[in-house]
């Protein structure tokens, strides 16, 4: 991850800024003009100028605000892009604290003589919509949209909240021909601002704006020419590559006095943890608690035991409302109470429990996979959106997420695996590794009955562990029954007519088994026997190309697949695929292929170990090859010969 | 003195619901059975008021059985608010013994808009409340009341939804003198009492125990199967228009009149028109033309406030904004056609599979969506003709409605009153993909394969999409249409599409590096036939289904696949051909063919026919694809010489 800090100035005084404006209205009659524009093969729309002015201050209209004027003006080049003329642009509205003080749109086209129209958005259909009480959506549809269009408008959002400004991203689903981002403060106070993922030059200005009253520092950031940021598969979240600037507020001063702001993590940390912050205020164990650990103590058990009975019955009173944060929704008492809360409820009432059965444990702050990585540069609250525990024993981190099913099995869920965590400790706040005790393991086992007219039965065995397992839990439970779910796995194979003997059973905490059995019709003469059935790979998963990104895959994989098949007497096997093993470099990971005869009974073997999970984008081709080879040999039948009797 | 007796009515009538055991012990086990979910009662009651209004209040309570129930715990109560807030809105949460835990509190009721998935904006709101306990089962009850208009109020789903059972439930409907209201129960046999208290009438059902409904797959739309009663008022009376609802007739005149006078242009746009049909004769051509300049100028956009849910936004405001709902750009293209002298008639429609939801014989309003007629009278003997427009797409051509609104009932609003007819079938034949793929095969199983393709009817719109995206966009999309096979594409070109009047048609034509065609093994070489094809899925089993088969559209696909195999090899294996089976839902045929030692054709027909089938007819359909899939995972073996 690239970043590079921006230095600040902090000189106090006060007084009142003045609002700069942005560029609209000012569309160069060229581009309504243009039908082709470089990099428009990418998407249907270039993003021809974005502009965000970001100013904060003390303002004539009542206390310190953010003021941002932000302007998109947007070429539309095919039928695909038109839906970015409906707009929608959220903003926090509880209390008041974010107002959209304006909107201003027009849409420019020329017709078949050259002349240009320009329509102006019309103030009346502009509409406020309340997305969930407290998030609100300005939403718009420009005027006059048809391929060819350069549609433009402006939004001036006043925002209280000054912690964390508004991140503003240079690089977007599209190509970007120009993007400007101004940010002016008022020499009062100051901010801390980093720049991620910026591959791209990036000019910077800076200057002190005079005014009769006050001097405001301003930084002007431009891009040129910013390539549309392209998904790749295997990434967690696109936002962790996207170029962008975010901010947080450094220092204020106050009657000459400045106070600095979390200088670095060990300062927010204990800042954070201050009983008067979210977080800080439910480290306290609560007395309700007591009892609990008391009767969980009474259970002859060890360490790892009595941390699972505590969980359970945590479980057992408060459930996950499916929501994830950094901070608690309703407090550990209130969620108890009512019976469930967010991630970050149940996580800081599992730490009070475990602190009040005299475990050593801390929160730890992380960024979910869907989140974005974090970046170690800037102390920047805003970068994570959870809160786990750290419990440490004997000398170990254990890291668990009360709000994950996987918890049972001392394991983190999937979506947390996001690499660093920041730990939260009054002696010293530090990072922690977030990575995957664990792997994604398989195991099935075909045994192959054929008689002597080629039908076949065919059972299959299987035993899923750790995130293999509770990914057949989640599968199970997307699909309401069992039954549906071997259907819905079988239903690949056309040749099987009737599915019986199915079951699913959890074997331990982390560890699920599978049974079921079909028959297959044979075929005349040879048969051809692909002998993975369903666990057979038959795609490679990294398509063809080169990659930007870096492979995350959360965790290691194990895979092994082994067959049985005995054959009737009037069978013969007449050819048979080659055993094959082919190793990553550095013991990355290795695929073995396997196939023995013995009279009558065959035995096939696959076994694909992944034992990294993040693999380097120059390491890609390497990775695909290897998947390659795996494809290629379960795509090889073995060759069986029936005669008559 | 008679209200309050019909408040006494309505209490007494809800009263049972309020003293009902809601110990989850007591639940009957049928009504446990395939169920998430059980409603130990859920008693609603409709007061119609003078002004057309309805008062709807509904109590109930929900016993929650397992994880997959627990969105029923929550309660969501949709308004309109420009017709008032939700009213009384209380919570209550039970034990699994029906002990109560807690009262829900006002701040755990969150309001806010209510997103329909497709418009910018609409008046209708939520209010949502939801309480839980960690372990099942557990029950909650809710009550509440909020004001509808009576005309949006069509029909009452005891169920409400799937894989949940119901105790009993009751509907009440009280009604002024002048108010007359017809309804039909479909799926289910309710308890019906007609009353008169005072000067009011009272209707009421009432339904015992119903079963856990679990949708089989392919069922069709949930009234095909779910329990409800249809209520359609017998006058009209909104927006100042007042018409006759208990016949088609009087429907279709309500939306006439209401709607009446709002397709008139600006003159310039009207000077646009006549200067682009100058030269035109034919009536047809004109359609054609203007319908396609109408999608040129104008896009989808929706906004629903108020009575613009029933009523147009007049064509002016789709001249200012470029944009419009169903109704507006119906509307807008009607006033279009009027120009140059064609008469065109908006036509309600169900849209989609719902196309069932309209009973010709019960008059009711089961509407989602406008289109547009263009009537063209006969001359000199010759019968007159229709031209249907859907106007929300921007690449549909003129005269073909696809899947959404074809081969159904409509409802076409002329000032003679409202007259049900039926819109065009879309037969198979229509819908077509064809495909000659040439496949030049290498000895190790890599290949370069070059495709032409053409599109006809419903086959025609995601290509006519990826026809105007940007090349990425193309590309991305082609590779989603070839899943499970890896390839670098090396060309792709589309043709330009064909609109005019009828099914519209596209031509594509792409070259793939396909590195793993065949497998080799040995010296053998599997070459599968298929790999192109696209073969349906099958759906999963489902023993002891009681839904009928829903096969919504009609398609056809036919691939000519010919492949230059390598030299020295002899053939070990060809599968055995012609392959062909003709059943009700569709028609399967692949034949293979020898032109030479490495020359092969493979040719495969594949015709799938809408309809409504038996429920026992499922596995046979079930059978038939199984048949497709088999054929389509076809291979011949090669062996090599050397």
């Amino acid at each position: 991850m690239k970043y590079f800090l921006i230095s600040l100035a902090i000189i106090p005084t006060l007084v009142h800024g003045q609002v700069l404006r942005t560029d609209f209205g000012q569309t160069d009659p060229a581009d309504v003009h243009r039908s082709a524009i470089p990099g428009d093969s990418v998407s249907g729309a270039v993003m021809l100028f974005a502009q965000g002015i970001y100013e904060i201050g003390r303002w004539s209209d009542g206390g310190y605000a953010a003021y941002y004027s932000l302007l998109f003006r947007i070429k539309i080049l095919n039928e695909t892009a038109l839906a970015l003329a409906d707009v929608s642009f959220p903003y926090f509205s509880e209390d008041r604290k974010e107002q959209v003080v304006s909107i201003r749109g027009s849409t420019y086209n020329a017709d078949s003589s050259g002349l240009i129209t320009v329509s102006q958005l019309d103030a009346g259909q502009i509409f406020d919509d309340d997305a969930d009480g407290s998030w609100h959506l300005k939403k718009f549809s420009m005027p006059q949209v048809r391929v060819g269009s350069v549609i433009e408008y402006e939004v001036v959002l006043r925002s209280e909240y000054l912690f964390s400004l508004r991140p503003w991203f240079f690089q977007q689903a599209m190509p970007v021909v120009l993007s400007e981002l101004v940010v002016s403060w008022e020499e009062e106070i100051s901010y801390n601002g980093v720049i991620l993922n910026c591959e791209i030059p990036l000019e910077r200005q800076e200057e002190v704006r005079t005014l009769p009253l006050t001097k405001w520092p301003t930084y002007r950031l431009t891009a040129h020419h910013v390539p549309a940021l392209a998904e790749e598969p295997f990434v967690a979240s696109m936002d962790s590559y996207r170029a962008r600037a975010i901010f947080q507020l450094n220092s204020v001063a106050v009657q000459g006095r400045v106070i600095r702001w979390e200088k670095d993590w060990e300062e927010m940390g204990r800042k954070m943890l201050s009983s008067e912050q979210p977080l800080g205020k439910e480290m306290r164990p609560d007395k309700a608690f007591e009892p609990w650990v008391a009767t969980a103590r009474s259970h002859p058990t060890n360490p790892t035991g009595l941390r699972t009975e505590l969980l359970n019955k945590l479980w057992s009173h408060c459930r996950w409302n499916g929501n994830i944060s950094k901070y608690p929704e309703l407090g550990v008492s209130r969620a108890l109470k009512v019976g469930s809360g967010n991630s970050a409820d149940l996580n800081m009432a599992y730490y009070q429990l475990l602190a009040t059965a005299g475990y050593e444990v801390y929160p730890v702050l992380i960024s979910t996979r869907s989140y974005g990585l974090v970046q170690k540069a800037l102390p920047i609250r805003a970068q994570f959106n959870q809160v786990i525990v750290a419990i440490v024993e004997g000398g170990d981190t254990i890291l668990i997420d009360a709000a994950a099913p996987e918890a049972a099995a001392g394991m983190l869920p999937d979506r947390d695996l996001n690499h660093w965590g920041l730990l939260l400790d009054k002696k010293g706040t530090r990072w922690v590794e977030v990575e995957p005790q664990h792997a994604h393991e398989l195991s099935a086992t075909y045994r192959v009955g054929i008689d002597t007219s080629g039908s076949m039965t065919v059972q299959r065995t299987t035993s899923e562990g750790y995130y293999q397992g509770f990914a057949l839990q989640r599968r199970l439970e997307r699909a309401g029954d069992t039954a549906t779910f071997f259907a819905q796995l079988l239903s690949d194979i056309p040749a099987i007519e009737d599915i019986s003997d199915i079951a699913v059973v959890r074997k331990g905490p982390e560890r699920w088994s599978s049974s079921c059995q079909f028959e297959m019709t044979g075929s005349q003469g040879k048969q051809y026997l692909y002998p993975f059935f369903i666990d057979r790979d038959t795609e490679n998963p990294f398509p063809p190309g080169s990659r930007s990104f870096a492979v995350d895959l959360a965790s290691p994989l194990v895979k092994r697949i082994s067959t049985f098949i005995v054959l009737p007497e009037n069978y013969t096997v007449e050819a048979l695929p080659k055993p094959a093993t082919v190793r990553l470099p550095d013991g990355a990971g290795s695929f073995q292929f396997a196939v023995q005869v013995e009279g009558q009974t065959l035995l096939c073997h696959s076994e694909i170990r992944l034992n990294r999970y993040f693999f380097a984008p120059d390491e890609y081709a390497t990775l695909r090859e290897w998947y390659d080879n795996i494809v290629q040999k379960h795509a090889e039948p073995i060759i069986l010969k029936r005669t008559a009797l | 003195m008679i209200r309050l007796l019909l408040l006494l009515t309505a209490l007494l009538l809800t009263l049972p619901g309020r003293t009902q055991s809601l110990d989850t012990r007591s639940i009957p086990p049928n009504l446990k059975d395939q169920a998430h979910a059980v409603i130990r009662f859920w008693d609603e009651s409709l007061e119609v008021r003078p002004d057309g209004r309805v008062r709807v209040q509904v109590h109930y309570a929900v016993t929650i059985l397992d994880r997959q129930g627990d969105n029923r715990a929550a309660c969501r109560v949709y308004y309109d608010e420009k017709l008032g807030k939700v009213q009384d809105f209380t919570g209550t949460l039970y034990d699994a013994q029906g002990r109560e835990v807690r009262k829900l509190k006002k701040a755990e009721i969150s309001d806010m808009a209510r997103f329909d998935g497709f418009s910018l904006f609409t008046s209708s709101r939520v209010q949502v409340a939801e309480m839980r306990l960690p372990s099942y089962p557990f029950t909650v009850a809710y009550s509440y009341a909020y004001l509808e208009d009576f005309l949006y109020y069509t029909t009452w789903l005891p169920l409400r939804t799937e894989a949940t059972s119901l105790e009993r439930a009751s509907l009440t409907l009280v009604l002024p003198p002048d108010k007359a209201v017809a309804h039909r129960a479909r799926h289910f046999d309710p308890v019906h009492r007609a009353e008169t208290i005072g000067n009011r009438q009272q209707l009421r059902w009432e339904s015992g125990p119903i079963p856990a409904i679990r949708p089989d797959p392919l069922s069709g739309a949930p009234l095909t199967y779910l329990p409800h009663i249809r209520l359609q008022p017998q006058v009209l009376a909104f927006g100042g228009v007042s018409t006759d609802g208990s016949s088609w007739e009087g429907m279709g005149r309500f939306f006439y009149e209401l709607n009446k006078d709002r397709d008139s242009l600006p003159p310039d746009l009207y000077a646009r028109i006549r200067a682009l049909t100058a030269d035109i004769a034919d009536p047809y051509t004109k359609i054609e033309v203007l319908y396609r300049y109408m999608q040129s100028q104008t896009r989808y956009v929706s906004v629903q406030l108020g009575i613009g849910g029933m009523q147009t936004f007049p064509a002016s405001y789709v001249y200012d904004n470029g944009y419009g709902d169903c109704k507006a750009l119906s509307n807008y293209m009607k006033g279009m056609l009027d120009v140059v002298g064609i008469e065109a008639y908006t036509a309600l429609v169900r849209a989609e599979q719902d196309a069932y939801y309209l009973e010709p014989d019960f008059v009711h309003d089961p509407f989602n969506h406008v289109i547009l007629c263009a009537v063209l009278p006969g001359s000199g003997g010759t019968a007159s003709d229709t031209v249907w427009l859907e106007c929300t797409s921007s690449t549909l051509a003129a005269g073909f409605l696809g899947n959404f609104t074809s081969d159904r009932p409509v409802l076409l609003c002329t000032p003679e009153g409202g007259r049900l007819v039926r819109t065009p079938p879309c037969p198979a034949i229509q819908n077509q993909q064809r495909r000659l793929a040439e496949v030049r095969l290498d000895r190790n199983g890599s290949a370069q394969v070059a495709v032409s393709m053409a599109f006809t009817g419903t086959q025609y719109d995601p290509p006519a999409h990826a026809q105007r995206a940007s090349r990425q966009e193309q590309e991305a999309w082609l590779k989603r249409r070839i899943p499970g096979q890896e390839f670098t594409l090396t060309r792709l070109q589309f043709g330009d599409p064909d609109q005019r009047i009828g099914p519209p048609s596209i031509a594509m034509q792409y070259d793939l590096q396909v590195p793993r065609w065949a497998t080799v093994s040995g010296p053998r070489l599997f070459v599968p036939l298929g790999r192109l094809v696209d073969t349906p899925e099958i759906p999963p089993a489902a023993p002891g289904r009681t839904q009928d088969l829903w096969i919504d559209v009609s398609w056809a696909d036919y691939d000519t696949m010919l492949f230059a195999l390598p030299e020295n090899y002899t053939i070990e294996s060809t599968p055995q051909t012609p392959v062909q089976v003709q059943t009700p839902f569709g028609v399967y045929e692949t034949h293979i063919e020898w032109l030479s030692p490495t020359l092969l054709r493979f040719t495969r027909r594949l015709e799938q026919y809408k309809g409504r089938h038996p429920a026992d007819q499922y596995e046979a359909y079930r059978s038939f694809l199984r048949t497709v899939q088999k054929g389509d995972q076809t291979q011949v073996v090669l062996s090599s010489k050397s």
